[in-house]
């Protein structure tokens, strides 16, 4: 019998079982520490530290999770939060904001088909991190705009335009 | 028709197909097990504490209230007390002053609470 995440939280806040809080967190551990991992631009120890602070911090305040959108989308929203005052403490956000340069061209043998992923791994590290955020939860998480417009705490035009402007960035990186 | 005009990525476009494709499935490798690990104790009770503050500040109001007529009588007699305070009048000032005191311990709890 499998449990619904809505009865996990239910059983959390109830008993304040710690099993049922560990099952969500297995649930949700691959995509949270992917995005993270994406926003750190690929420095997989920082984000999982971030993913851990971020599932604490949803275990302290889980009472405050009220249901009216996905568990994952709330999950997303504090791992977004956990990467913003981490990059800020280290600075990131305003040097990156800034470095929003038109791509430079790319090699015509960059988009060989073996080596797409890794190629896309690359392109996606030139985007703005609010263009990540946006293609990451949307094209690769399934959120919808209006769910990613929450979990990122942005207005629903920006994350549109952020999705927009993300993939065209990514199809002129991976062009041939 | 709203809703999926919202919904991404769209089904036809090679970069969302490469996109959905290229993030696979991380292990967990342990990282559910240190985090259950980290956790701390839930605060379960906070809705107790807040029951216990706001019935402290009903009762101190209501003991005000209460005192108010003799109180003005209470602090004018206070000074000429000073040196020799009535047994009477401490009594009178006791419960007011542990209502005050729970109610300021309490504030301070909260305020240092961590989030």
């Amino acid at each position: 019998m499998s449990f619904t995440d809505a009865d996990l939280i239910a059983r959390v806040l109830l008993h304040e079982d710690q099993n049922a809080f560990g099952e969500l967190v297995h649930r949700h551990q691959s995509p949270v520490r992917g995005f993270l991992i994406k926003m750190t631009k690929g420095d997989t120890h920082l984000a999982d530290d971030l993913a851990q602070e971020a599932f604490v911090k949803a275990w302290k305040k889980l009472g405050s999770f009220r249901g009216e959108g996905k568990f994952s989308t709330w999950l997303f929203g504090i791992a977004h939060n956990e990467w913003r005052m981490n990059a800020r403490a280290r600075k990131e956000i305003a040097l990156e904001e800034l470095d929003d340069q038109p791509p430079e061209p790319e090699q015509a043998d960059a988009a060989a088909s073996s080596h797409l992923r890794l190629d896309l791994a690359e392109a996606m590290k030139a985007l703005t991190p609010a263009e990540r955020a946006a293609i990451v939860l949307c094209c690769q998480n399934g959120l919808s705009h209006d769910e990613a417009a929450r979990a990122l705490d942005s207005p629903l035009g920006t994350v549109k335009t952020n999705v927009l402007r993300g993939k065209e960035k990514l199809r002129r990186k991976l062009a041939p | 028709m709203k809703n999926e005009i919202n919904q991404t990525p769209e089904r036809n476009d090679p970069l969302d197909t490469l996109l959905r494709e290229a993030d696979g499935y991380i292990p967990d490798n342990g990282f559910t097990a240190r985090v259950v690990a980290a956790l701390p104790q839930r605060r379960r009770h906070s809705w107790i504490r807040l029951m216990v503050l706001s019935c402290g500040t009903l009762a101190s109001a209501a003991l005000a209230a209460w005192l108010l007529p003799s109180g003005s009588a209470l602090l004018a007699a206070i000074p000429r007390n000073l040196t020799a305070l009535q047994w009477q009048t401490a009594a009178m000032l006791l419960p007011i002053l542990a209502a005050l005191g729970a109610l300021c311990w309490g504030v301070f709890a909260m305020m240092n609470e961590e989030e």
